[in-house]
């Protein structure tokens, strides 16, 4: 029962004036992403696409979760990170809709992303990952637009809460 | 609340993000192998393999037989050869005694 108060809390939050800001950021992350994503998958040859000397774009397809961890062909366990990152995605909204300005805006880009990625673990059975960062042979993970949002909203978290929590 | 907190960042990265594939880096930290141009490498051997032909091969006992009857052969031609050879060494010698003989005189 008082799951489902807060969930009718949460739900007359989502539409509140103040949250419309923190909405459009993770409408636009999202946009962005799936911009991004589209167009890679639409335009991209086999071999990968050289930018720099750091950057290639190398489209991957990632079944797993950060860092490819979870990575298998069992469809019962992928179903079920599925469904882990869902209520992630939940939580923080639930998070986010109960916190101040800024923990609002941090949230608000983490999830952005996170929607991203989820989007495309329900459309495609996989996320597209194709920024292929390198220093010489040495190759950093492969990610998206969306991982970008995602730690750029990990780091000001981090950022905020223990180093500048006064 | 110490502990909690960097779990729960934790988790939310690794669940939301989806950085992988299967480069240098994921294959460190899951303590994969990697493939390196070592010098030092002890190159692996193929796995043993049928030949094609394996079935057109003979039995060991019946090419013993065969190669002794080639022995055999091989020992009467060269015997063959020897015989037909003599007279012309007889003949060598009667020019000589021919020469011989002129000389003499």
């Amino acid at each position: 029962m008082n799951f489902l108060k807060g969930f009718k809390e949460n739900k007359n939050k989502i539409f509140k004036k103040e949250n419309f800001y923190y909405l459009t950021i993770i409408i636009i992350i999202f946009t962005l992403d799936r911009i991004s994503k589209i167009q890679i998958i639409n335009n991209f040859n086999d071999t990968p696409y050289y930018l720099n000397d750091f950057i290639n774009l190398n489209l991957i397809w990632n079944i797993g979760i950060g860092f490819g961890f979870f990575s298998t062909d069992l469809s019962y366990l992928y179903n079920l990170i599925t469904l882990v990152i869902s209520v992630i995605i939940i939580i923080l909204l639930h998070i986010f809709l109960n916190s101040n300005i800024l923990d609002k805006l941090i949230y608000a880009i983490i999830i952005g992303g996170a929607l991203g990625n989820l989007c495309d673990r329900l459309v495609y059975k996989a996320v597209p990952d194709f920024i292929d960062l390198h220093y010489n042979n040495f190759h950093w993970f492969t990610f998206n637009i969306a991982d970008i949002f995602i730690s750029m909203g990990i780091i000001i978290f981090i950022i905020r809460n223990f180093f500048l929590k006064n | 609340m110490k502990i909690i907190y960097p779990s729960f960042i934790l988790i939310i990265f690794l669940f939301t993000s989806s950085c992988g594939g299967f480069k240098e880096a994921g294959k460190v930290l899951r303590n994969e192998k990697t493939t390196s141009t070592d010098e030092f490498l002890v190159k692996k051997r193929d796995p043993l393999a049928l030949p094609p032909d394996y079935d057109k091969i003979p039995e060991p006992n019946s090419q013993n037989s065969d190669v002794k009857e080639e022995n055999k052969n091989k020992v009467k031609k060269i015997l063959q050869k020897s015989v037909e050879e003599k007279p012309s060494n007889n003949k060598t010698s009667s020019t000589e005694d021919s020469i011989l003989n002129k000389i003499k005189k």
